[in-house]
């Protein structure tokens, strides 16, 4: 990862610990700072839910023009693990190009 | 006739269903015959950038004759889909519904005729009039003519309206299940008495934002659905059906066709997650358990099972397995879903699924579950029903329900030949019990209380803490912590906090919850989260829906979540009737107890003041009310009335008769009959006369002069002595569901303590009577009554 990347990383991971997570998931109880990169999303740790999880795809979509459902469900399971691989597959899909 | 007295079966005589696969029932089996599907390509609206293109459409030419039926113009789609399907099961029935007051004295030689004061009407729908506001697809700029037509009471109360009924009028809104629940409401309001006659039934039109809800949560099969089979996801239908029920002795005396016996039906709740069902199907296995005790139909009878089956990863396996729990894991009952030949018709499906099943039985034949190629896990031992219809003669059958907020539903039917009626009678239905009110809670902008609410009424007008808008700040995280989740709404906030006031008021054990029964009324549920999650869609685009906020589009959703943060896994259902939830809840959980079929039930109704809302009321002409509007919820808990007493409980008051009508419009000659209908049937249920009440509770709506009208009427009813009328809502202010329960345990409170004097006060003339009798009567926005008799015990 060039140096570029690894402050590209930085900004979404920003964006998805705000915008994406607690902006959008209306959630009251956390900051953006109190979740870190490798913070467990759904189940333990934020204590995200199921139906939480589809919020978090079609906001993916909407703030960052990432399409997940050719993604095979295990496979995207473990995309969504926390902030870090969630910021990760954003940026792959914007290297291969959007979709 | 009393209560005691009342102990009927009940027929199903008339049948009618509207689906992509027909407009009848005898178009429908034919095409269930060719194993013909009626899910195809979507075409009433765009589905560019959704992941599934198809649906059970009706096909243009039915859905064209129902547009251009000037009869129901106004309405919404929803009601008019009920009225179709409404009309053509009273056809098929025979009966013909007479006006009550019409040459006086109805020709007794005339069996077929039905007054139509002993015929009423339940629908079942999941999205009410969601199509109105669709419609405008814009919520900041809502116009009055097609927001007045989504309230979900608004749909039963139209389809009742068209046909001319004046008998208990309910909107079940318990979401996929609701059609089931609606036609299980109606046998108990013939079975105790208030109908002799009832339509039952659901409707759901196909919704561009339901649609997209779906797709968001990765519900929907790109491909036709294949229940219990090889292809995961479900395909959206819509449509509505009715069934006629009435009378068993009556339906056999006039000769009528009869398609079966409705023998019982269970409720149950999960309390397990807003949108996926038990893992292990425990919700449905104890709704089927309940159906088949309150049936006294032993389980090897059951010869065919109609499965909810919408062909999701989330339900069928765990479907299955619920069933196994109740009929063993070897069990060889045929199972079939029939989904894949109309879809899933969301709140319609129970009453579509149960119509077509039954014309099926009627030809010799049980439903077939189309696509069925190879079992998915979890269903490989089960005898599932392959794509062609069954020869088979069932002799019981079930049909089975469940629906987002965990609500449940099981009938159970006798298709076997109805001339021998030697079937015993149902076990549950041997007792007589007496309820009693053993607990009352509250929120409101007093915060919680208990323990009555008059007290906390009179607190709240001396200093209230409430805005100019109505709205009131309880927190239920400051309350309870425990109970509390993120982003949820106000109206879930408020119903738990007012359940768990009158669960500790009534010194209820947290081991008694999973059994204690929970019916809940509201009209409108969370319309803050509704409008977030239209907003979503209409804002941003189908593809964008919010998927936090579609659990929270059905209205069951409040009911659901209190039971799920409770803990409240037995009888379970949510209902609207725009105005008098509260009353209609205790009418239904009081008739539960005195059969014996549950020791105790809370009973719950609530409001929630939002933007949305605000429209609602101008388009609902609220705004002319005199009273401000408030939120909130309140809730009573209901007890056998000797299991009570035999456990030391505290008893406020008894419950001792509910009369109910439809149609008493405010300055009309008819409004005024059915006013003192509901008021005469709740009177002659508890067996005294008006004389003996010594106060008169009125939650009146307060439009202009309606209240001096209600007053007129209700003063025209005593010969004696004329009892004080109070409506508490100038106090208190007005919530449309909230307010008729406020009325029910002020009732309680003031029998329970004899006086008004230290209560309440700034009521002129209360200080000086003693309570014995309390009269609640409460009225709808469109003419709905009822009315309860609340006494003291000593």
């Amino acid at each position: 990862m060039s140096i570029s990347e690894v402050s590209v990383v930085d900004r979404i991971k920003g964006i998805v610990k705000q915008s994406l997570l607690i902006d959008r998931l209306e959630l009251e109880d956390i900051t953006a700072e109190e979740i870190t990169d490798d913070m467990i999303l759904f189940g333990e740790g934020l204590g995200l839910d199921s139906v939480e999880a589809f919020e978090v795809m079609v906001g993916m979509e909407e703030l960052f023009g990432v399409m997940v459902e050719d993604i095979p469900a295990e496979e995207l399971k473990r995309h969504l693990t926390n902030v870090q691989s969630i910021s990760e597959l954003i940026l792959l899909k914007h290297t291969k190009g959007i979709g | 006739m009393t209560y005691a007295q009342q102990d009927h079966r009940i027929a199903v005589t008339g049948l009618g269903v509207l689906c992509a696969l027909g407009n009848n029932p005898e178009s429908v089996f034919a095409r269930m015959m060719k194993a013909e599907t009626g899910v195809k390509g979507l075409t009433r609206f765009a589905a560019d950038n959704l992941q599934c293109s198809i649906a059970g459409q009706l096909e243009q030419e039915q859905l064209d004759a129902i547009v251009n039926d000037d009869a129901t113009a106004s309405m919404d789609l929803c009601a008019r889909y009920a009225v179709t399907a409404a009309r053509q099961a009273l056809q098929d029935s025979g009966l013909a519904v007479r006006r009550f007051q019409q040459g006086g004295i109805m020709d007794v030689s005339d069996r077929a005729a039905i007054g139509s004061d002993r015929i009423g009407l339940a629908l079942g729908t999941c999205n009410g009039g969601i199509l109105s506001l669709e419609k405008q697809w814009d919520l900041t700029q809502l116009d009055d003519a097609n927001t007045a037509n989504y309230p979900f009471y608004q749909q039963g109360d139209d389809a009742a309206q068209a046909l001319g009924l004046n008998g208990p009028v309910v909107t079940i809104n318990t979401a996929c299940a609701a059609s089931g629940n609606a036609i299980g409401y109606a046998s108990d309001m013939i079975r105790w008495g208030y109908a002799d006659a009832m339509l039952a039934g659901g409707s759901d039109p196909l919704s561009h934002s339901v649609y997209a809800g779906f797709n968001v949560l990765r519900a929907l099969n790109p491909l036709p659905s294949s229940p219990f089979g090889s292809r995961y996801g479900l395909n959206l239908g819509e449509g509505a059906a009715f069934v006629v029920l009435e009378r068993l002795d009556k339906a056999l005396l006039r000769g009528a066709r009869i398609y079966g016996e409705l023998c019982g039906y269970g409720l149950s709740n999960d309390a397990h997650h807003e949108t996926a069902p038990h893992p292990e199907g425990a919700g449905i296995e104890r709704a089927v358990a309940m159906a088949l005790n309150r049936s006294a139909v032993p389980r090897e009878r059951i010869d065919y099972i109609n499965a909810h089956g919408t062909g999701t990863m989330a339900n069928d396996a765990a479907e299955i397995s619920g069933l196994k729990k109740i009929f063993g894991a070897e069990t060889t009952i045929p199972i079939s879903s029939s989904k894949a030949y109309f879809g899933h018709n969301l709140g319609a499906a129970a009453a579509v699924e149960l119509v077509t099943a039954l014309y099926a039985v009627k030809q010799g034949f049980v439903p077939g579950t189309l696509h069925y190629d190879a079992p998915r896990e979890g269903c490989s031992d089960a005898n599932i029903i392959g794509a062609e219809l069954r020869r088979l003669s069932p002799q019981y059958m079930l049909s089975n329900n469940a629906a987002f907020g965990g609500h449940n539903v099981s009938l159970v039917l006798r298709t076997a030949w109805l001339k021998d009626i030697d079937r015993p009678p149902s076990s549950s239905w041997k007792r007589r019990s007496r309820v009693a009110i053993t607990g009352i809670g509250a929120v409101g902008s007093w915060g919680a209380g208990q323990g009555g609410v008059l007290h906390l009424i009179g607190e709240s007008a001396a200093g209230t803490d409430e805005g100019a808008d109505g709205q009131i700040s309880f927190s239920l995280k400051e309350y309870d912590k425990s109970k509390y989740e993120r982003r949820m709404n106000k109206i879930a906030q408020f119903t738990i906090g007012a359940v768990l006031a009158a669960i500790e008021n009534a010194g209820l054990e947290q081991s008694e919850l999973a059994d204690t029964g929970f019916i809940y009324g509201t009209s409108r549920g969370s319309t803050d989260s509704i409008a977030r999650f239209l907003g979503s869609v209409f804002e941003k685009g189908p593809e964008y829906a919010s998927s936090i906020y579609f659990p929270h589009t059905v209205i069951n959703s409040i009911a659901g979540k209190t039971a799920e943060k409770l803990g409240l896994q037995g009888f379970n259902s949510s209902l609207s009737t725009g105005g008098s939830e509260g009353i209609a809840a205790a009418l239904y959980g009081a008739g539960m107890i005195r059969e014996g079929a549950l020791s105790a039930c809370l009973i719950g109704a609530g409001d929630e003041r939002s933007e949305l809302s605000d429209h609602i009321d101008r388009a609902k002409g609220l705004q002319e009310s005199r009273y401000a509007k408030t939120e909130g919820s309140a809730c009573i808990v209901l007890s056998d009335m000797d299991e009570a007493a035999a456990g030391g409980a505290r008893i406020y008051a008894e419950l001792r008769g509910f009369g109910i009508s439809h149609g008493a419009v405010r300055h009309t000659p008819d409004g005024e009959l059915q006013l003192r209908a509901a008021i005469a049937g709740a009177l002659a249920q508890a067996e005294i006369g008006m004389d003996e009440i010594d106060l008169v509770l009125l939650n009146s709506i307060g439009r202009a002069e309606e209240t001096e009208w209600e007053r007129g009427v209700i003063a025209g009813l005593a010969v004696k002595s004329k009892p004080p009328v109070i409506c508490l809502n100038d106090k208190a202010g007005y919530g449309e569901s909230f307010s008729s329960m406020l009325h029910l345990a002020a009732a309680a409170e003031l029998a329970y303590h004899g006086t008004a004097r230290g209560i309440i006060s700034g009521l002129p003339g209360l200080e000086e009577i003693h309570f014995r009798n309390v009269l609640t009567v409460s009225s709808s926005v469109n003419g709905s009554c009822i009315a309860a008799v609340v006494s003291g015990v000593r």
